[in-house]
């Protein structure tokens, strides 16, 4: 098993906290998940809605699953 | 106030400047942000507060956040890196807090102001999604299978007419049916065993094999919202379940703590 758990504690310097941890997973959360709140810029991008730009990306095999949530 | 100065050197014309906002806590979060980069490197990262909730955010370049400018850069591959990478670190370091409520990558305000005023806005509905992930976080479980371990060509000799080609056909649809269902048993069984140790999950679809570079088949890709309390319960019923899938052919990953990206609202709110 690989354990990649790591906390927000690691990084004394002032370098960007790099985890190890594949681009898509940063991805996948950053630009697929989230609250979307409109910010005044971000309002002005009408014509691009980031989950198109993670689609292009993140879209090439069928997924196996389609999200769902249960509580 | 903004940390940094000038890119070394180089004489700069006067930029505009906006603000990101990278996720919400509550208003009295202790964090740590000294010397954490922002996802505009010449800036580190701030506390906005606003009654009961916080912004955490950080100044921004409007050459490269601006409208137009995230419309050519959203496009490059290299920059979105940098930008989602330095984004989920900001979002992970806020873990520190007792809540954290992720917001979508590049929520870029003009102003301070207009930053607190959507803050203000919202208020009530930050404050009910801080309570829900108050004191967790989320978790990545993910299984995968071999391909092979489902294509079983049981006899090395070519066919000796064109029944037998037939035959062969149904026994090999028939052990990779078998070989399927047993992945899929597989996968229910660790579901159903995860569950219990978290508040809440969700089923994520596999991620794009060509952006992870894995070979195999992402069969499970689950997040599990977990009391801190829980984790060790939780990473223990992991290597547990790693323990028993490896030698039926399926490996087990584990990643986190994420904020829980997938436990928020990921609608607008009601205003």
């Amino acid at each position: 098993m690989t354990d990649r758990a790591v906390t927000g504690h690691e990084y004394p310097d002032r370098l960007p906290a790099q985890r190890d941890v594949a681009l898509v997973e940063v991805l996948d959360r950053a630009l697929g998940a989230g609250v979307v709140i409109t910010g005044d810029i971000t309002l002005s991008l009408a014509e691009i809605d980031l989950v198109h730009v993670s689609l292009r990306l993140l879209i090439g095999s069928e997924p196996l699953f389609i999200g769902e949530q249960d509580q | 106030m903004p940390a940094g100065g000038n890119a070394a050197g180089a004489e700069r014309v006067n930029d505009s400047l906006g603000w990101y906002a990278y996720c919400v806590v509550p208003a009295r979060a202790e964090l740590t942000l000294d010397g954490l980069a922002g996802v505009d490197p010449p800036f580190g990262v701030e506390v906005m507060v606003s009654g009961d909730v916080a912004a955490v955010a950080s100044q921004v370049r409007l050459s490269e956040f601006g409208a137009d400018a995230l419309k050519r850069n959203l496009e490059d591959r290299a920059w979105l890196e940098r930008t989602a990478r330095a984004h989920d670190a900001v979002v992970t370091r806020a873990l520190e807090a007792e809540a954290v409520v992720p917001l979508r990558l590049c929520t870029i305000f003009s102003t301070g102001e207009r930053l607190l005023a959507m803050l203000q806005e919202h208020e009530a509905s930050l404050v009910g999604e801080l309570r829900r992930v108050w004191g967790r976080a989320e978790w990545a479980v993910k299984i995968l299978a071999d391909p092979a371990s489902a294509e079983v060509d049981t006899r090395a000799d070519l066919p000796a007419s064109g029944r037998d080609y037939l035959a062969r056909k149904r026994e090999q649809r028939s052990a990779r049916e078998d070989a399927l269902a047993q992945i899929d048993a597989a996968v229910g069984e660790a579901h159903a065993r995860l569950r219990p140790h978290a508040v809440a999950s969700a089923l994520l679809r596999a991620q794009n094999a060509d952006l992870s570079g894995r070979r195999g088949w992402m069969v499970h890709n689950g997040a599990y919202l977990v009391d801190a309390g829980r984790v060790g319960d939780f990473t223990a019923a992991v290597g547990d379940l790693a323990t028993e899938l490896r030698p039926r052919g399926l490996q087990v990953e584990l990643t986190g703590p994420w904020a829980p990206y997938n436990f928020v609202t990921t609608g607008g709110f009601e205003p």
